[in-house]
């Protein structure tokens, strides 16, 4: 079974989840937003997220963030989170003028990344290229290529990212809903129930001015 | 720009409604009620569609027989009187029937990229009985009552972009109709203030079938539609900054523009002064039970009469740069409500000057949202230290600087406002202690290199990321950030809601609480079919007999 969610519903469940599984609150806005432009590209974020969250549930940040020393971006635990990793690259890959490669190692959830690299391709006007084994697609200012692989992409994968000439593609249609599986909601909302306080009786009272007859 | 400051604004020319009823008017859109299936219980479902040149939308209503003991404005309530949602185009029949399994249920049900809006709305007590009781004799209601409440009924939630299923605002702003702010919602509610009359003068004639009466045009343009807004609301302010800016510049923008005009003609001044007669009256009619809230309404009222007294001195407006002057004026001799509300009043007579700022107030906020990690950490400190002074004032040892935390209820699944040292739930803050992260995040950078690029330093702390993210829009956005401690002792919770509602034009904010307001919205407004012969500029002041 599959929902049917706003664009603004996948990012808003995604935030909360991400914050819920232990990410910080500016990372958590960054997964909310790549969830949002892969749902209007026509991918699944939502169930590499849920299996993202599920895998590194528990583990802290400094061993899924990569480690920026040497020319190869890897996690000190292992698998790099493609969160941490994506924010990375975002926040590099402001200057239009410079061309970029990155070699990255154990990705896990690369399709994640893709979001990402899409993003800032939609943004800067330029268009990424990324390759592994298994693995072949581009990221240009009118959409992710190379969609059928991208939704097949391998759960872990080592990467070379870097920018190349413009690739001539028709834009991608774009979509204004998201469908999400019940099995990636159930996990994302249930990441996102964490961030929820329980109530109290002192809270029922006080949380939103209660305790005033408001009927009439 | 701080927030007592916030907390004090008044509708203006630039409110979203107000922008709306001038767009319907000078563009000629048509209404009507093509469907009203609604029984002699009350119960059933009217369509009530808005023709514009381009497009059509139709408010679906649903009206409901609820037990008087389930009526409650809280957001936690389960049914309501009546239950709404605005359709983008003309619903079919399978349309509705879709939307009847889910609008009643509001956020237990579940609405689609049809839907625009989906709120609902409960009878006043005070008042829906009175009036058609007095309908139902063939009787016209008491207008001083009328006056006391305002409205028949009060919305307690209208919900928008993309919530519970509904399309989101994105890809709708390209609609010229959409351009400002808030729109559709506002578009919503106008329609559910025909509705509010409609059902009332439905149950009367249902009740006394040949006695009962239409309320009369003018006592109706008294009424507007109620709402009840709480903690929900105040988050808003601070999780949209790039957008909160754009409102907030518009409005200052606007003032600026008034106040470097040398000369005022006589008509402009005559504007003024019936404007601010016509606000004296509608706050003399401003009433609440909130002494605190009742104590700033009464020094308004001697605001006012002040700034009457002193206009009508000689040549006060007649001398050159008379708003200049005036807002000087202001600054010094009245209370921070009398001098926002001068600012509204100062922009009424020149709409030919700041009513294009109305289609500035819309952002799309992911443009700034990237940050840039090539940035220094001695740049980063620069703009902490240019754009976050007022987080200095944060002193983190103080038990009153960190009182309380701002949460989601896991029962409620709304904001709201804990007491750090009394309740659990602080590990599960939400990020709206702006001074106070901005103050630890000065301490860290003032640990880190000069030279250390912003991308680096964020994988060193990545819980500075949502910060840093804002810091770097100051500068493109002066207005982004309320200059306050927003987790004091000392916060009034209700300004952030106050300054949200004013841009919507909420008039009469009648605090319940520090955590809830009662307001009304587009009371004295002319009616959908009122609109082609009414004013749709200035309907928010209420006339006064002897107005000149």
């Amino acid at each position: 079974m599959s929902l049917d969610l706003s664009i603004g519903e996948v990012e808003s469940l995604v935030f909360k989840a991400c914050r819920g599984a232990g990410m910080a609150w500016g990372i958590a806005e960054d997964a909310g937003r790549i969830a949002g432009f892969l749902a209007r590209q026509n991918v699944d974020g939502l169930s590499a997220l849920a299996s993202l969250l599920t895998q590194n549930d528990g583990k802290r940040f400094d061993d899924i963030a990569p480690m920026t020393s040497g020319g190869t971006l890897r996690a000190r635990g292992g698998t790099l989170c493609p969160v941490a990793t994506g924010c990375l690259l975002s926040d590099l890959t402001g200057d239009l003028q410079t061309d970029y490669q990155f070699e990255l190692e154990n990705v896990s959830y690369p399709i994640l990344l893709a979001g990402f690299l899409g993003a800032i391709a939609e943004r800067n006007g330029r268009t990424f290229e990324a390759t592994g084994k298994d693995l072949a697609f581009h990221c240009s200012p009118t959409g992710l290529y190379a969609i059928e692989e991208i939704n097949a992409l391998p759960e872990v994968a080592n990467i070379v990212v870097k920018s190349v000439k413009p690739v001539n593609c028709l834009p991608n249609e774009t979509a204004i809903r998201a469908i999400c599986s019940q099995a990636a909601f159930d996990t994302l909302s249930a990441f996102a129930h964490r961030t929820y306080v329980p109530a109290t009786e002192a809270s029922r009272m006080s949380g939103a001015g209660a305790g005033v007859n408001d009927n009439d | 720009m701080r927030l007592a400051r916030l907390g004090a604004f008044h509708q203006s020319r630039l409110s979203f409604m107000r922008v709306l009823l001038r767009r319907l008017k000078r563009e000629g859109w048509q209404f009507d009620r093509p469907v009203w299936e609604i029984d002699a219980q009350g119960v059933g479902h009217g369509v009530y569609r808005a023709r514009g040149p381009q497009r059509t939308y139709c408010l679906v209503a649903f009206a409901h027989d609820l037990d008087p003991a389930k009526r409650s404005d809280r957001v936690i309530a389960e049914e309501w009187d009546a239950t709404f949602t605005l359709f983008d185009g003309e619903p079919t029949l399978a349309d509705i029937e879709r939307l009847a399994r889910n609008v009643p249920k509001q956020e237990a049900g579940r609405v689609s990229q049809s839907e625009l809006s989906l709120s609902r709305a409960n009878r006043s007590v005070r008042l829906f009985e009175y009036v058609k009781s007095c309908l139902a004799r063939g009787e016209q209601p008491e207008a001083e009552r009328l006056d006391e409440v305002g409205y028949l009924m009060r919305t307690t939630a209208v919900y928008g972009s993309g919530k519970f299923g509904a399309l989101d605002y994105r890809f709708i702003r390209d609609r010229e109709e959409f351009s400002s702010p808030f729109q559709a919602e506002m578009l919503s509610v106008y329609l559910t203030r025909a509705f509010t009359i409609d059902i009332v003068e439905h149950l009367a004639e249902q009740e006394a079938p040949g006695t009962a009466v239409k309320m009369s045009p003018h006592l109706k343009r008294r009424l507007g539609v109620g709402n009840s807004t709480g903690l929900g609301m105040a988050p808003y302010l601070v999780n949209h900054p790039a957008l909160i800016h754009k409102w907030i510049a518009a409005r200052e923008t606007a003032l600026s523009r008034v106040r470097a005009i040398k000369n005022a003609s006589s008509e402009d001044v005559a504007i003024f002064l019936n404007v601010l007669r016509r606000q004296i009256r509608s706050t003399d009619l401003w009433n609440t039970a909130s002494a605190a809230h009742m104590e700033r309404i009464v020094e308004l009222r001697e605001d006012l009469d002040r700034l009457c007294t002193h206009v009508s001195g000689d040549g006060v407006l007649a001398a050159d740069y008379p708003w200049e002057g005036l807002y000087q004026w202001g600054q010094e001799n009245l209370a921070l409500e009398g001098q926002e509300l001068l600012v509204s009043l100062m922009l009424e007579p020149y709409g030919a000057l700041v009513d294009d700022l109305a289609s500035e107030m819309s952002v799309d906020e992911q443009a700034r949202s990237r940050i840039d990690g090539s940035m220094r950490i001695s740049e980063l400190r620069s703009l902490l230290a240019q754009y976050y002074q007022f987080a200095e004032e944060f002193r983190p040892d103080w038990r009153d600087d960190n009182a309380r935390f701002w949460y989601v209820s896991e029962e409620k699944l709304e904001p709201r406002l804990g007491e750090r040292h009394d309740e659990p739930g602080a590990d599960l803050e939400f990020p709206l202690a702006i001074s106070r992260d901005a103050k630890v995040l000065a301490h860290d950078c003032a640990r880190a290199e000069d030279d250390e690029l912003v991308a680096q330093f964020l994988l060193r702390h990545p819980e500075h990321r949502h910060l840093v993210r804002r810091v770097q829009l100051a500068p493109y956005a002066g207005f982004s950030e309320i200059n306050d401690n927003l987790i004091s002792a000392d916060l009034v919770p209700i300004d952030l809601l106050r300054c949200k509602l004013s841009f919507f034009g909420a008039t009469h904010f009648d605090p319940r609480s520090d955590r809830w307001v009662r307001i009304t919205m587009y009371q004295n407004a002319p009616y959908p079919d009122e609109l082609a012969e009414a004013d749709s500029d200035r309907w928010v002041y209420p006339e006064v007999e002897d107005s000149y």
